[in-house]
């Protein structure tokens, strides 16, 4: 009897709702596509974008801490994109990427803010608080 | 890039290849605290204290060169 009562003008959907926290624009980190990059200047989001080759052991090393950032950062709707330069897995797009922001090594990093302005831009690893914090000031 | 803006700042600057030169190396990892990473800048103010900048990071340049003088802004 208690339990037809608590549910009188309810439903289980609207329960979840007040429940659950929804992010519309989650922040992720992938391999670099167009649409992605498109998408994150269109929506005006930051933009992180990191230079690895797949050969440099400590880009695999900072990739880990990347992912972790952005798993943290969930709810800033950011976007990280994987670029690929000087290994196998480099395309003509990512080789354009590289030119356009002027990016010669491995392991670098370029931030956008969400006017597509390049905030920050840095090679050489860094640590998962640094790059929160470089990544929530670009904001 | 770092470069480029701290010459449309008008700010003077030194730069050090620590790629190339082994003393501005050693310089650069007493400084930063053993960080390796370029750019890595160090800000020497008028009273001899130091501030250290990692990478190409905008907002915090700004704020450095603006304590310097007042009149730029971004």
């Amino acid at each position: 009897m208690q339990k037809n009562s608590d549910n009188d003008g309810n439903t289980g959907n609207e329960t979840n709702q007040n429940a659950v926290e929804v992010t519309e624009t989650p922040s992720y980190y992938k391999n670099y596509s167009k649409e992605d990059y498109d998408k994150a200047i269109n929506e005006k989001r930051v933009l992180v974008l990191y230079f690895t080759s797949n050969w440099c052991q400590e880009c695999i090393k900072q990739d880990t801490i990347n992912t972790l950032s952005f798993d943290e950062l969930n709810k800033e709707g950011a976007i990280g994109l994987r670029i690929h330069i000087l290994d196998s897995e480099t395309t003509t797009e990512t080789d354009a990427l590289s030119q356009k922001f002027d990016v010669t090594k491995e392991q670098s990093f370029v931030i956008l803010d969400k006017n597509g302005v390049v905030y920050f831009k840095y090679t050489g690893d860094l640590n998962k608080e640094l790059l929160k914090q470089k990544i929530l000031e670009a904001r | 890039m770092l470069k480029d803006y701290l010459i449309v700042k008008n700010v003077v600057f030194v730069e050090k290849l620590v790629d190339q030169d082994e003393s501005a190396r050693n310089e650069m990892v007493a400084e930063s605290g053993g960080f390796l990473g370029v750019p890595f800048s160090v800000v020497t103010k008028d009273d001899g204290t130091k501030e250290t900048i990692i990478g190409f990071d905008k907002g915090k340049l700004e704020q450095i060169i603006s304590s310097f003088n007042p009149s730029i802004t971004s």
